[in-house]
């Protein structure tokens, strides 16, 4: 029997990933932080917030997981192409990206260790949404 | 599988690894040996510049003390305008409380605009005179 992510997040892996994803997180919302300026702090407060969401043991955000990793990746990435863009190019901004890149690799892996191929997870949420608002009938196995 | 998730993740944690480990590798450095007394200077306290107007000798090299007084990463950077399209000099960014001294080159008489890189809310401008 296939195990539900739930319990898939609850092994060794899963557990050092998700501290990892964590960490990375927050390390990179602490640069933020100490940055000043009111753009550096509200990035700063979303890895914050988004930190809490990989983790927190509420029923929405354990049954959402795979849209906040989702939304964390492309919040790093987005991160890192603005930075791309317009700089600034210094120690710690290198510092501060790499360890976005990191972020982005490690989220990559929790996803596919415990939602599996992303295309298929998306591809079902959204014909669950589809379901849900009437579009069409609610497909095998929806959650 | 497995060997897969756990490369990537190896991948990902050299990588944050060896950023931090390149930390302080920009500290900045105390003021250079021999400053002319007759500097132009620049503070930057609260995000932002005091003075926002400087006067700068046109047509030859000169220094410009950057004093950080805050906790915050700041440099002095000169554009030819507002657009900041086209630097002309970009300062190391320093985090303070701290001076820098900058070398800059030569500036041909007229209206410079600056700014600091890191927050672009901070901003002046150079007149060469």
């Amino acid at each position: 029997m296939q195990p539900s992510t739930a319990d898939r997040e609850l092994t060794v892996a899963g557990v050092a990933l998700r501290f990892l994803a964590v960490a990375l997180t927050l390390g990179t919302a602490y640069i933020h932080s100490t940055l000043g300026g009111l753009l550096f702090t509200l990035n700063a407060t979303g890895y914050l917030v988004a930190a809490v969401a990989l983790v927190v043991p509420i029923a929405l955000a354990i049954r959402f997981r795979w849209f906040i990793r989702l939304g964390l990746m492309g919040y790093a990435l987005t991160a890192i192409v603005m930075w791309a863009i317009q700089g600034p190019y210094y120690t710690t901004a290198y510092i501060a990206k790499a360890i976005e890149v990191s972020l982005i690799i490690v989220l990559f892996v929790d996803f596919l260790r415990a939602d599996g191929n992303p295309v298929r997870v998306v591809k079902s949420e959204l014909a669950l949404l589809a379901s849900k608002v009437g579009l069409r009938p609610a497909p095998a196995g929806a959650r | 599988m497995k060997r897969i998730v756990a490369t990537l993740a190896l991948a990902a944690v050299a990588l944050a690894s060896a950023a931090c480990g390149a930390s302080a590798a920009s500290q900045p450095s105390g003021p250079a040996a021999s400053v002319d007394p007759n500097a132009p200077a620049v503070s930057a306290k609260n995000l932002a510049f005091t003075p926002t107007e400087v006067k700068v000798p046109a047509g030859k090299a000169f220094q410009l003390v950057f004093n950080n007084e805050e906790g915050l990463p700041h440099n002095v950077a000169i554009y030819t305008d507002a657009s900041a399209s086209t630097k002309l000099f970009g300062g190391d960014i320093v985090t303070g409380p701290t001076t820098k001294v900058y070398d800059v080159p030569a500036l041909q008489a007229g209206t410079y605009f600056f700014r600091c890189d890191v927050h672009p809310d901070m901003k002046g401008a150079i007149q060469a005179q």
